[in-house]
């Protein structure tokens, strides 16, 4: 792996632009697959990436490589696309340099990428998922990964974090029935292999032999899984501060309007405890700070990047992360909801784990009609029947406006923590 | 020295250029550059990878380095696999470098987009995007047996979107070509126009009650049909491992007569392909022949784990810096002789769905789900009203048999296909008419 020198890249580039940002991501990774109950493949990477950005006269260009060696080339590619791109109004510059405030990175040293450590994962993994033995794991994989990612800019910013991460996952099938379960931690003591490997069989067998559904609308509960794809999913969408900008999204002209019950509050925790981001900074260098973007029931606020705050007149909020081409996009670090909680499965219900095809359900409206996956109808906490075959539909507003309801227990997604939600009156179809 | 049975390299050096608009003005545009070098050793018991990224490919000493990396990681490995001796076949040579179009300066690109972008601002419409992309790849193969291919492709694209806005009420459209080789935007400025208009209309359109109905699949429904329902139960990872329905079918009925689904990496469709990423080159499969199985696509080692009886290689594609997977190419349903007006008029009484917004499936239980972009209803055979937020689902066997009519004109769309990894891949049919559909919709 080549040494980039950072300082020479920002003081070359400022003979040429206003402003010069650089971003570098140094990475090794390993992962383990599995088939027939033992490894069919090691894979290691070690990879690099620069990316450039530079402003000229408000003009933002970029460009990227992931040969640093070709860091001049990518500077005079990034100014080459500063002088097409529009001026950006009102743009008040890279962040300046701040004092980090005390935190962690999400680093944990016990994470090597080693095959041994994979190699362990899996068999625990393994382990757990012969509590189920009617059930044939299919495929299952561990990835490794540590790394270090650097933002530097000509106004000073110069930070570093550490990386870490652990990602497991399994796919199980029971005659037809088929199970998945998954978890990634940039912790190693927050991920538990014979959990995931448990529920993965767990879910193969106990969805066999489902009954077919009358349709008619129904008391439902979404898994954490099924919140996170397509409830947090859409949301986030929707209050992008350059999707708000471009007025693609429905809440263009509502802050601190009611847009959701009262009882809903949903923020932005960069650095939540129970989170796998971590982030004291973005991934320009804005420091981060907690968002309260929709405050019992009120919108209260949109998440911006550098750029899509001075075209709406405000300040970043931190939300930036890092593309291929190396411009950024918005996105939440750790998204939390709270709303009135409940053992959501104590009452008759349909329990849903997975949806598919949430990824087609519409962002402006969000209306969305899914198929269901590993569905049970539910009562007294517990699985009473499997269902066989179901599309769920409704719309994600309206059901963030209805008497939400969640479960106290949550799991963690790589920019969420999230429960379970019962929502009354769901449209399935059967 | 570690043992190594079977080692091949893939380098791919790739540039890729965009531009976006944004309500009239340029967003960003500009260009990324990389080097990719993936290199696979087969040990006694299973696969190794390395990536090395940047790399030299004349630099013989770390070629040698980088295999013996892999090979320690196959050392590792504890799944015996065998590759299947397959005739590589002529790496196709369509030229589609489209250096003209490389050359041309990016303002006037930029331009042309901009221009594209104005014809959808027509009344009601609040908001207005494009985006233009041109990727140029070459391709290195190189196995431990000296065989090598080359190939030099580009592929480019364009989006056009557009977001209807009349009080509270909001819908959107977009329209996309996306080609192998160059594509000029010129050719493409009504796409605006065309993309906004439907977003207006949408606004008067009605949410569909769902349930069980006979559905008509526009080509673009249907193609993803092909694709997802039937292409990706089709591949030969989902039969090796016992995760697809319709795993040890081949010789048996699984559809109606009507119905042959082919996939083509030979096509010059937006999965085109000169070689796959085990550098073999491919042609026309038929995976289900007039309602039977057929063939499944392959991998050289997937071909050697099912039966060579079973299929072809050749459908091995991969990303830049990552390891290949059985993936599909062109694939598509074959035209029938039914006319679009019999097809709606023998309907009589159902939905009918264009356009698609994204689908997924289960092979492993024969479920899938899909989303049109829109629809009509069709009442006493003829389309009425206006339907959108409409999706479809089902399982993959019945609905095989339930197609009755295919019409006589295929279309194509193209798009990108992920399966933990992102390739281009083209899809598309004739009209289908379904005699029984679970439709779903929000009323």
């Amino acid at each position: 792996m080549s040494e980039v020198d950072i300082e020479k890249i920002l003081s070359y580039g400022e003979k040429f632009a206003d402003e010069v940002e650089v971003f570098i991501l140094d990475y090794t990774d390993l992962s383990l697959e599995q088939r027939e109950m033992a490894v069919s493949s090691v894979f290691e990477h070690v990879g690099q990436s620069i990316y450039v950005r530079v402003v000229k006269d408000n003009h933002i260009g970029v460009s990227g490589t992931s040969d640093p060696s070709r860091w001049k080339d990518c500077l005079e590619v990034a100014i080459s696309s500063a002088k097409l791109s529009e001026p950006v109004t009102g743009w008040t510059g890279f962040p300046e340099k701040s004092v980090l405030p005390n935190g962690q990175d999400p680093f944990d040293a016990k994470i090597t990428v080693t095959p041994a450590l994979a190699a362990e994962y899996l068999e625990r993994m393994n382990a757990g998922a012969s509590a189920h033995p009617e059930a044939r794991v299919v495929t299952a994989e561990v990835s490794l990964l540590t790394g270090v990612s650097t933002v530097a800019n000509s106004n000073g910013v110069h930070y570093t974090r550490k990386m870490s991460d652990i990602s497991l996952g399994m796919d199980a099938i029971s005659d037809n029935s088929t199970g998945y379960d998954s978890d990634s931690s940039p912790f190693l003591e927050r991920i538990n292999p014979e959990k995931i490997g448990e529920q993965t069989s767990f879910w193969a067998t106990a969805s066999r032999n489902g009954v077919n559904v009358e349709t008619k609308k129904y008391d439902v509960v979404l898994s954490e899984h099924a919140v996170e794809s397509l409830i947090f999913g859409l949301f986030s969408d929707t209050v992008n501060g350059k999707n708000v900008l471009t007025g693609k999204s429905v809440y263009v002209g509502h802050l601190s309007e009611e847009v959701m019950n009262p009882s809903v509050s949903i923020s932005d925790v960069p650095m939540d405890k129970e989170g796998s981001a971590w982030k004291r900074f973005d991934t320009e260098g804005t420091l981060t700070s907690d968002v309260d973007i929709v405050k019992n029931g009120v919108l209260s606020s949109f998440l911006y990047d550098a750029k899509t705050a001075s075209q709406a007149k405000t300040i970043s909020t931190g939300n930036a992360h890092r593309s291929g081409n190396g411009a950024t996009y918005i996105a939440p670090h750790c998204m939390r909801i709270s709303a009135p909680v409940s053992d959501v499965l104590e009452k008759p219900c349909m329990y849903v784990r997975e949806v598919i095809g949430a990824h087609t359900a519409n962002p402006l409206t969000g209306e969305f009609s899914v198929e269901v996956a590993n569905a049970f109808f539910a009562e007294s906490g517990r699985f009473v029947q499997p269902v066989k075959k179901a599309m769920i539909s409704g719309n994600v507003f309206d059901i963030l406006r209805g008497d939400v309801c969640i479960s106290a227990e949550t799991k963690t997604f790589d920019n969420a923590v999230v429960p379970k939600m019962r929502i009354s009156g769901m449209q399935v179809i059967g | 020295m570690e043992k190594i049975r079977y080692y091949d390299i893939r380098y791919v050096n790739g540039t890729t250029t965009s531009i976006q608009t944004e309500n009239g003005v340029i967003e960003n545009a500009g260009s990324s550059f990389f080097g990719k070098a993936f290199f696979r050793v087969l040990g006694e018991n299973g696969w190794g990878y390395y990536c090395a990224s940047p790399f030299d490919m004349d630099n013989k000493k770390a070629k040698e380095a980088c295999i013996q990396k892999a090979a320690v990681s196959a050392r590792l490995a504890g799944v015996h696999a065998e590759i299947a001796d397959v005739p590589f076949g002529t790496p196709r040579s369509w030229i589609c470098s489209a250096k003209e179009q490389a050359a041309a300066p990016l303002e006037e690109k930029a331009g042309q987009l901009l221009q594209l972008e104005a014809t959808a601002k027509i009344p009601e419409i609040c908001s207005t995007s494009a985006r233009y992309s041109e990727q140029y790849q070459d391709v290195i193969f190189e196995d431990c047996n000296g065989y090598s291919a080359k190939s030099s492709v580009c592929r480019t694209l364009f989006t056009v979107s557009a977001v209807a806005n009349r009080g509270s009420d909001m819908q959107m459209n977009y329209e996309q070509e996306a080609v192998v080789g160059p594509l000029s935007l010129t050719d493409y400025i009504p796409y605006g126009e065309k993309c906004a208009k439907r977003a207006v209309e949408l606004l008067d359109a009605s949410a569909v009650s769902g349930g069980r109905m006979p559905a008509v699949l526009d080509p673009a429904i249907a193609g993803v049909f092909a694709h997802e329902a039937v292409g990706h139960a089709s591949e030969g990872d989902a039969i090796r491992d016992g995760v697809s329905v319709l795993g040890g079918k081949i010789g048996q009925r699984v559809g109606s007569p009507l119905v042959t689904i082919i996939d083509d990496p030979s096509m010059h469709g937006y999965g085109y392909e000169p070689f796959d990423a085990e550098g073999v080159a491919a042609g026309p499969l038929e995976l289900i022949r007039h309602g039977i199985m057929n063939k499944y696509m392959h991998s050289r080692e997937t071909l050697a784990a099912v039966g060579s009886e079973t299929g072809e290689a050749g459908h091995a594609r991969a990303e830049p810096g990552l390891p290949p997977l059985v993936r599909m190419s062109n694939t598509y349903i074959k035209e029938g002789d039914a006319s679009y007006d019999e097809i709606i008029a023998e309907c009589r009484n159902g939905v009918l769905l264009i356009g698609s917004r994204g689908g997924q499936v289960d092979p492993g239980r024969g479920a899938f789900q899909f989303n049109a972009k829109y629809g009509y209803l069709i009442e006493n055979g003829e389309t009425t009203k206006m339907i959108r937020d409409v999706s479809l689902s089902g399982d993959i066997l019945s609905v095989l048999h339930n197609i009755t009519l295919c019409g006589k004109e295929r279309k194509m769309s193209s798009g990108m296909c992920g399966k933990g990894q992102s390739v281009p891949v083209s899809d598309g049919a004739p009209h289908v008419y379904l005699t029984e559909a679970i439709v779903g919709g929000g009323q």
